[in-house]
């Protein structure tokens, strides 16, 4: 369970505060495939990565699996995002000098696979967002749905139990953009928690739930317009079995 | 479905946590020295470059003092040197000592020499009225035996005009260039001129011993070491019979030793010897005037001085191009932490490229400097007025150079790492 209890962030605009949410809660249970909306600019990006243990808030806590991520040391928290965590930025994220499978790969050898290992894994990642043909391309050399998708390869390849996206198909065309939602909604049958920050009509339809975030609070959205085909009381964590 | 598992997933131990961050750091240095040859080839030879400048200035500066003491040993005093007590006109018992130095083995040659002080006079043939003053300079007068001398200095290869002494030239003399305005470098006798017109043939006159002899110049000797150059000098039985000296009593003896001898051994012997009674014994350093140490302190303080500036240099070259170097990489730090690399890992990678550039640009700079730049000095060495200016570079002094680059380039590394590392990860990503 992902979870954020009383959380505030601001910015410090000039010489006044600008609060951007203020005792905002939150929760995705396992298995969960939530989507957040919002206007640009409501905040959506930084509340993902409030979630994601990528920022500090001003005030609140987020705790994994009920690991308060307040009471982590600086190394404890890197650690807790390479296990449980598998991110998807807007922009893609890759390392440059490194090609597909390469990037796939780094953090895998962080966790401590043996090297042919983390390659097997990383390669078999790739060939399921169909990539296994480009394996040694850098992404200067991939189109922007293929970098997203060696994106995603990265975010999956170590079966963590959250994966979380920010606006994953906004730079996209149509075709591409709905690839990657297929690859989503497959992880998501997976087992993986999911939650993806989007505009995408398409993506609110998969969605467990929908949340939109607006004046510093979520609101629900509608009701579950997307029925997963498996009962959610029978995906649990492990491996995602795609 | 549990909701709150405490314990990690797949938790392993801290230890092989900070052993993975190692293997990742050794990656990611792997693939960004890989990614970018070009940058890394012109990193390399930067820190050649600055490596060669860390040894190559101070180095000259020590090999210009090291040029005039081994051009001293060389010419002048040899490996050792005997001379009389200050308060003796010579060496006492001269036949034994030398006897004593002919019968040791570590001794190759050694060249006895009869000094006095005089004066040099030349021009004065067209000089008829009293008043005409001739032109005279103060020297030093040298009687040496020519084969013994140049068995042991070598001092034939000092003629730069006409020729060497034989046993038998009689009124013939060497003159050092310093007392002949012709020859005449940067240095001189302060207060006294050289004398002008003065060549190989010319007529000249000897004052010694209260006798004025009529010689003819046969030679001139120029060396870098003053002492020869203030010289004047005649064969030994020459200068004896002018000072009417009747002892055998020779002033000093220059000793050149067999290959391989200690010169501190030999010393050691030779103050046990009856000779330690009769003659002051010095190495060859211990026997340079007190000038000549002074300009030696002087230049290895400059060396040393020269050399804590290209440490600077080298250490702020370093930083920035190691500084450039993270700082463009900014946002792939941030995301290797988004994704969670552990700083030292992130760090590891930073420093492991580095001293990589630095390990094989110090191994490129000490294999120029010894098969290139160090012999290229001995053959071609620096004409310094007052030395042969070559390059001394010792191979420990290279390797410590060597691993100041690398201590120097692991501190620069870590400082910029550090500092990014240090930003929340989200500004890194973002390049905010
Ligand atoms: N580091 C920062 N310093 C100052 N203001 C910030 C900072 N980060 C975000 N903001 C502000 O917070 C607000 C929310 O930003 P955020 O990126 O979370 O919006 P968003 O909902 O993701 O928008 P979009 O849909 O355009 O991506 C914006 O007004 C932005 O200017
Ligand atoms: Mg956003």
């Amino acid at each position: 369970m992902l979870e954020a209890r009383d959380l505030k962030k601001q910015f410090l605009s000039g010489e006044s505060v600008f609060v951007l949410f203020e005792h905002l809660d939150f929760a995705a249970k396992a298995g969960e495939m939530v989507v957040i909306t919002g206007r640009s600019g409501s905040g959506k990006s930084t509340l993902l990565y409030q979630l994601g243990l990528l920022d500090t808030p001003n005030d609140g806590v987020v705790s994994v699996d009920g690991i308060p991520a307040s009471s982590l040391a600086h190394n404890a928290r890197t650690d807790l995002r390479l296990e449980r965590f598998g991110y998807v930025f807007q922009d893609y994220g890759l390392m440059p000098e490194m090609t597909a499978l390469d990037n796939v790969l780094v953090p895998l050898i962080m966790r401590g696979e043996s090297y042919p290992r983390a390659e097997a894994a990383a390669r078999a990642a790739l060939v399921r967002v169909g990539l296994g043909d480009r394996l040694s391309s850098k992404p200067a050399r991939l189109s922007g749905g293929q970098q997203q998708r060696v994106s995603i390869a990265r975010a999956i390849a170590h079966e963590p139990p959250y994966i979380l996206a920010d606006e994953p198909t906004a730079n996209l065309d149509s075709a591409s953009a709905r690839q990657v939602l297929d690859m989503f909604s497959e992880i998501h049958r997976g087992g993986a928690t999911i939650i993806m920050v989007t505009h995408e009509k398409e993506s609110l339809a998969l969605a467990d739930r929908v949340l939109e975030l607006r004046d510093g609070a979520l609101l629900a959205v509608g009701t579950e317009t997307h029925p997963p085909a498996v009962p959610s009381s029978l995906r649990e964590g492990g491996a995602y079995g795609l | 479905m549990t909701d709150a598992p405490n314990v990690p997933v797949r938790s392993r131990l801290a230890s092989s946590r900070a052993w993975n961050a190692v293997r990742v750091g050794f990656f990611i240095a792997n693939r960004q020295v890989r990614a970018n040859i070009g940058t890394s080839l012109l990193i390399i030879v930067v820190m050649v470059l600055t490596y060669l400048n860390l040894l190559v200035v101070s180095g000259v500066m020590v090999g210009i003092v090291q040029g005039l003491r081994s051009e001293r040993l060389q010419y002048y005093s040899g490996d050792i040197i005997l001379t009389n007590h200050r308060e003796k006109d010579s060496i006492q018992n001269s036949p034994d000592a030398l006897a004593y130095l002919r019968a040791l083995p570590a001794i190759a040659s050694f060249s006895p020499r009869y000094l006095a002080e005089g004066a040099l006079e030349g021009n004065y043939a067209g000089k008829l009225l009293l008043q005409d003053e001739a032109d005279t300079i103060p020297t030093n007068v040298a009687g040496i035996n020519p084969v013994a001398e140049d068995a042991t200095t070598g001092l034939s290869r000092l003629v730069i005009e006409g020729r060497y002494l034989q046993p038998s030239d009689y009124d013939q003399v060497l003159i050092g260039t310093s007392l002949l305005a012709r020859y005449k470098t940067l240095t001189g006798i302060p207060g006294s001129t050289p004398i002008p017109n003065v060549g190989v043939g010319s007529k000249v006159r000897i004052l010694v011993g209260g006798i004025e002899h009529e010689m003819t110049v046969k030679g001139i000797v120029a060396s870098k070491i003053q002492e020869l150059n203030l010289r004047v000098f005649m064969v030994d039985a020459q200068l004896r019979a002018l000072l009417g000296r009747t002892d055998d009593g020779v002033n000093e003896i220059a000793i050149k030793l067999a290959p391989g001898a200690d010169a501190a051994a030999v010393k050691g012997q030779l103050a046990l010897s009856a000779i330690n009674a009769d003659a002051k014994i010095q190495l060859a350093q211990e026997s340079e005037p007190v000038f000549f140490q002074d300009f030696a302190t002087t230049f290895n303080k400059l060396g040393s001085f020269l050399g804590g500036i290209g440490l600077a240099v080298a250490f702020i070259v370093i930083f920035i191009l190691v500084f450039v170097n993270i700082i463009t990489r900014r946002r792939s730090i941030g995301i290797l932490q988004a994704i969670g690399i552990r700083a030292s890992g992130i760090q590891i990678g930073y420093i492991a490229q580095s001293v990589l550039y630095a390990i094989v640009g110090a191994a490129i700079g000490m294999l120029l400097l010894f098969t290139l730049i160090e012999p290229y000095f001995i053959a071609y060495p620096i004409d310094f007025p007052f030395s042969n200016g070559i390059l001394t570079v010792s191979f420990i002094e290279a390797v410590v150079k060597a691993l100041v680059l690398v201590v120097a380039i692991i501190l620069a590394s870590f400082i910029p790492a550090r500092l990014i590392l240090r930003q929340e990860i989200v500004d890194a990503v973002l390049g905010r």
